[in-house]
């Protein structure tokens, strides 16, 4: 029987120092790295948000957005909504995942 | 007002451009350089009521005609321009030598004034304020800002939008509109008043026609204006005039693509043009009436002041 590797833990990456400007539910963050504007939708910025504060995994990521919006966990279509993020996140920079030893 | 172009007599005007003849173009400083007749009739033909530089001015620009054996004519070859490297930047038949001067100043400054956060957009003004119009090759911008400035806007440019740091003032470069192909008869018809340069056939942009900036709006080119509305313009044969509210965002993701010089001064450009995009009001505008997109602009612009 083969071990599941460990879920990967995301981070914001603390060298991004992005810069936010926000219209409604549309998010740009401007990457001094870069000089690369990029076009977030509100759960993306929430993940980024998240991640912040500390290392989350997906299951964690999932489990503090219903938390913080109080609602039931019924949905499996936000799980799948995040782990998209995630993807996209990581490809423009603004997160890391890595997998503990 | 310092002395125009139209005050250098054509023997002094001879004596001084093969050493550097300096014009003032809005902001910019641009040294025109050239023994030939061809160069100092073009000159005095198309840029009459452009100030000179003050002597000793440092030139932005430096665009020089090449000398050319007069035989060369008979073989048909191209005239050439240099830029401070003196190597040929353009050639060109004679008869284009207009289209080459606009187009090489175009890029000199495109590629240098990083002072200024410069977008490709038209921008007009009323005493009310500035309207910026970005849009593609094709939306019409030039064949619009033609019109519009000989009914009551100040022309800033028809392609070049220059954006203050710190107080996004808009700066005047007022300078000759190239109409290309149909729009050349669209501005004949709509603005008979118009004055013409001459038909410049066969250019790659096809042909073309440069109308100029009247004295009014060369006597203005140091007044600058604040930005009241961002105006995305398309022209469709036979629309109705349509002027649709933008989203701030939409509004924001658009001017980040318009700009030249955008991912170059980074962080100073996004929030220059977050803070745009918070002052303005911003509209899609479909025509194909000239006049009634200068009522829809008028009535946007008093709204938005």
């Amino acid at each position: 029987m083969t071990k599941q590797p460990p879920e990967p833990n995301w981070i914001a990456d603390p060298t991004a120092r992005l810069v936010w400007r926000q219209w409604g539910d549309a998010h740009f963050a401007f990457d001094p790295r870069s000089h690369q504007t990029h076009f977030l939708n509100t759960l993306a910025v929430e993940v980024v948000d998240l991640l912040d504060e500390r290392p989350l995994t997906l299951a964690g990521i999932h489990r503090a957005l219903i938390d913080r919006h109080e609602v039931e966990d019924d949905d499996e279509g936000l799980l799948e909504a995040i782990e998209s993020s995630l993807n996209v996140l990581e490809h423009l920079g603004i997160i890391l995942s890595h997998h503990a030893s | 007002m310092s002395a125009t172009l139209r005050a250098v007599p054509a023997p002094e005007l001879a004596r001084q451009l093969p050493a550097g003849l300096k014009l003032r173009i809005g902001p910019f400083v641009v040294s025109m350089v050239g023994r030939d007749r061809l160069l100092a009739d073009c000159l005095q033909s198309h840029y009459p009521d452009y100030p000179l530089a003050l002597p000793g001015s440092f030139p932005d620009a430096r665009l020089h005609l090449l000398d050319q054996p007069w035989w060369h004519r008979l073989l048909g070859r191209p005239r050439h321009i240099c830029l401070e490297d003196e190597l040929s930047f353009t050639n060109f038949p004679p008869a284009a030598l207009l289209a080459h001067i606009e187009w090489s100043m175009n890029w000199c400054i495109a590629s240098r004034a990083n002072w200024f956060l410069m977008l490709h957009a038209a921008v007009l003004a009323r005493d009310e304020g500035a309207i910026i119009m970005p849009g593609v090759p094709g939306a019409g911008k030039s064949t619009l800002s033609a019109y519009l400035m000989h009914r009551g806007w100040r022309l800033f440019s028809d392609e070049f939008t220059l954006l203050t740091p710190g107080t996004l003032e808009l700066k005047p470069f007022p300078r000759l509109i190239p109409l290309k192909n149909d729009s050349i008869e669209v501005i004949k018809a709509a603005v008979p008043e118009a004055e013409f340069g001459p038909q410049i056939p066969g250019t790659r942009k096809g042909r073309v026609s440069h109308v100029k900036p009247t004295g009014e709006h060369l006597r203005r080119m140091h007044e600058g204006a604040q930005p009241r509305l961002v105006v995305f313009p398309r022209y469709q044969a036979g629309a109705a005039t349509e002027l649709t509210e933008l989203p701030k965002s939409a509004c924001f993701a658009e001017l980040t693509q318009n700009a030249f010089n955008y991912v170059l001064l980074g962080q100073q450009a996004f929030e220059m043009l977050a803070d745009l995009t918070d002052r303005v009001q911003s509209y899609r505008l479909v025509y194909s009436d000239l006049a009634e997109a200068n009522q829809a602009l008028q009535g946007a612009l008093r709204a938005a002041a």
